[in-house]
């Protein structure tokens, strides 16, 4: 195995008779789902093995398909796959960033594309009155639990002024 | 935006402060809530919310929820919560798109809740609260304080520390209802409460997660909560437009008419604007005298109409506003925009203003404007801004009073011709001229410097702002260009002429500020001032979003008209030569001549 000038040697070393160039990365660094997608786009040029070197690095393996590939041109392979693989764990934590806000838009344009339902898909719901169960009795008014009324003429009656802050429910 | 509608003022508690106490056994018929919600989605609402009394303990609970869903818009409920306790019950409304909860937790033991809602309910309150939390809902818990609790709302910020995607509101008992009745019994003197809840806040911003929970207040004015202002809450700020009662047949705008802003000692508080003042059942039984208004500050002096929806014309021609029913539309935040055969509804939700300040700008000095620029904010109002006036077809209509009103663009050139009165005045200026805040532009240039060439005048400028003077000094070499504040100028008696041209409302004190203006004059010389109302900018949402992310900031101290000038110059012995007020067939300037004594 040689090293690779332009690579620092714990990372990347190259079997030139064996035409094979491998590459460990750091677990925390690049999820496997940026890798994958990394070494999905070699496969047309390169055969591509992913492992787990140990429990906090991948190991892939590039061996490009066309035979007698030199020192140099295996460098070139493995900086490709290193920038590709950076272009790739971005992309993966933008996509988690903005998940949210992605999935709201596109909640949101969905349903404006579907436009208030119809008549006739109203008529498919449901609008009968059957309650919730209420085992416990709990959606019982105060005056009929208790039993009593409240006093007429306490209060002034309630106006419509707005706001429910101080005083309600 | 939200709908709220009252769907009857039965409850399975008996808070002592309740606000509908003797309407108690008053529920809307069935058939009345389906309408209603009918008519929220017609009136373009994202969401209704039903309240009470106690909305869960309807049996049609689930099923308004569902006919609210069918019509596409989402679900909210205000609540005591106490049938929420029951997870089947959520899980359903969940489904229904169950996304606002505003939950009713007066105590955070049993104890203390149970005292203020007469009744064994804790548990269940509570219990709903782990029912609702982590269900990505927006979910408000609100503490009413009282006498029998004001001691205690640490125990409430504690009770909701666990769950981190609530906001706990802390909110003035109101004097209505149960509030009114044992008025001396409840409620507790509002700079008492304030600083209590001023208290649990701190406590609970010491001691929450980064995640939450959030914290607010409602119903205290704000000079008694400092540091805290801004977490003022309100059914505005949670985006409620419109509500209606039990019986009422349509909707109304949520508004403030149940408090005031006394104007002594409110009047020229720099948080008016945003300030929801105090109960007015408080004031009337207690005073204003706990209230501390806040001098100084610079304030806004524009708000933003942005465009909400448009509204599709009537075949027949008739008024669009009228329509669609007069009584949903709020008079100063709603504006209704007539062009050709096509009308557009703006909406402005500013808390720089509150609404009395609002409809006055709308209504009284009809300052409105659409804004055609693309800038943050419009500097050359001749070509970025066009008029906006109440449509001819509104003055015969009998709801023209009620009305918020349909309004149209007008050909006007009132900045030009109000800016011509100025000119005027500037042109026929002689002798010693001071510009008090002269600024760096040059609108009147083209006046002032052939005067000065020909000795006619020597004019002297005047501009705290040390980059602007040293701007206007390098463009004007007829002037003498100084920066300085008013404060530092000292040549008493020294000018026949000074000028406060657009620098008045930026003076943090007027009465002061009038009294060194004519301190400076000689003698019988005039003093000049000229400057701005507030006024509303009708945008589009793209404009108003640019205008908010800008980097144009708050100058004003103060919003004053010239009767405000025209009163202290009375009081200060100026004779006033010339008043040029503002109204609805003028531009935003206005303009006072007067005469130093």
């Amino acid at each position: 195995m040689a090293s690779l000038p332009s690579i620092p040697g714990e990372l990347a070393s190259a079997d030139v008779a064996s035409g094979v160039v491998r590459l460990t990365v750091r677990e925390e660094l690049y999820p496997l789902d940026a890798v994958f997608a990394a070494a999905f786009t070699f496969i047309k040029d390169c055969w591509v093995v992913v492992d787990r070197a140990d429990a906090a690095h991948w190991a892939i393996a590039l061996t490009p398909k066309a035979a007698g590939a030199s020192a140099e041109l295996l460098e070139q392979w493995v900086g490709g796959f290193a920038n590709e693989l950076l272009a790739c764990a971005y992309r993966h934590r933008l996509a988690k960033d903005h998940r949210a806000t992605v999935e709201a838009v596109t909640a949101a344009a969905l349903a404006g594309a579907l436009g208030p339902p119809s008549l006739d898909e109203l008529e498919d719901f449901d609008f009968s009155n059957e309650a919730f169960e209420d085992p416990l009795g709990i959606a019982m008014s105060w005056e009929d639990k208790y039993g009593k009324k409240a006093k007429a003429g306490d209060a002034a009656p309630a106006g419509s002024t707005d706001d429910d802050d101080g005083g309600a429910p | 935006m939200k709908a709220l509608i009252k769907v009857g003022y039965g409850c399975n508690d008996h808070c002592t402060f309740c606000h509908t106490l003797d309407v108690r056994h008053v529920d809307a018929p069935a058939d009345e809530i389906d309408r209603k919600i009918d008519r929220a989605r017609a009136l373009g609402h994202t969401m209704v919310v039903l309240s009470g009394g106690e909305p869960t303990i309807r049996p049609e609970l689930v099923r308004w929820a569902r006919r609210v869903a069918a019509r596409d818009m989402d679900f909210g409920l205000v609540t005591n919560g106490r049938v929420l306790s029951y997870p089947a019950v959520v899980a359903e409304l969940l489904a229904l798109r169950l996304r606002y909860v505003y939950l009713s937790l007066h105590g955070g033991s049993r104890t203390i809740h149970n005292r203020l809602v007469r009744a064994d309910a804790f548990a269940e309150t509570y219990g709903a609260l782990a029912q609702l939390t982590g269900r990505g809902l927006d979910l408000k818990v609100n503490c009413v304080v009282t006498l029998q609790n004001v001691d205690h709302l640490r125990g409430v910020v504690d009770a909701v520390r666990p769950f981190p995607d609530v906001t706990l509101k802390f909110s003035m008992v109101e004097p209505k209802g149960g509030g009114a009745a044992l008025f001396a019994a409840l409620s507790p003197r509002v700079s008492d409460a304030a600083a209590r809840v001023v208290d649990a806040i701190e406590y609970g911003l010491a001691t929450a997660g980064a995640a939450g929970p959030r914290f607010a207040h409602g119903g205290f004015p704000l000079c008694l909560v400092p540091g805290h202002e801004h977490r003022f809450a309100d059914l505005k700020t949670d985006r409620f437009a419109t509500m209606v009662e039990v019986g009422e047949p349509d909707y109304f705008p949520v508004d403030d008419d149940n408090k005031l802003q006394p104007a002594e000692p409110c009047a020229g508080c720099a948080l008016a604007g945003p300030c929801p003042g105090l109960y007015r059942g408080y004031h009337a039984a207690l005073g204003a005298g706990e209230l501390r208004p806040r001098a100084g500050g610079p304030r806004s002096n524009s708000f933003d109409y942005t465009l909400e929806a448009t509204v599709r014309p009537s075949p027949d021609g008739a008024c669009p506003v009228l329509r669609v029913g007069v009584t949903p539309w709020d008079p100063g935040r709603h504006l209704f925009v007539a062009h050709g055969d096509r009308v557009a509804r703006f909406r402005a939700d500013s808390r720089d203003f509150n609404d009395a300040a609002l409809r006055a700008i709308k209504h009284d000095r009809g300052q409105l404007y659409l804004d055609r620029s693309a800038k943050d904010a419009p500097d050359d109002f001749a070509r970025d801004l066009i008029k906006l006036a109440r449509s001819p077809r509104c003055a015969p209509c009998p709801e023209y009073a009620r009305c918020t009103g349909l309004y149209e663009p007008v050909p006007d050139a009132g900045f030009e011709r109000d800016d011509a009165i100025v000119r005027g005045w500037l042109a026929a200026l002689a002798g010693d001229v001071l510009d008090v805040g002269c600024g760096a532009d040059d609108r009147y240039d083209a006046i002032l410097a052939p005067a000065a060439a020909a000795v006619r005048l020597r004019y002297v400028g005047v501009e705290p702002e040390p980059a602007r003077a040293a701007a206007r000094a390098a463009r004007c070499s007829w002037a003498a260009v100084r920066a300085q504040a008013l404060d530092e100028v000292a040549e008493r008696g020294a000018y026949d002429h000074v000028l406060a041209l657009r620098s008045w409302n930026h003076f943090p004190d007027g009465d002061r500020a009038l009294a060194q203006l004519a301190a400076l004059a000689r003698p019988g010389g005039t003093v000049i001032i000229v400057d701005n109302v507030a006024f509303g900018l009708a945008r589009t949402p793209a404009q108003t979003a640019r205008a908010r992310a800008g980097a144009a900031g708050f100058e004003h101290f103060r919003d004053d008209d010239s009767h405000a000038v025209v009163r202290r110059a009375a009081a200060a012995g100026l004779a006033v030569l010339d008043h040029h007020p503002v109204g609805p067939a003028t531009s935003n300037q206005w303009a006072v001549r007067l005469r130093a004594p």
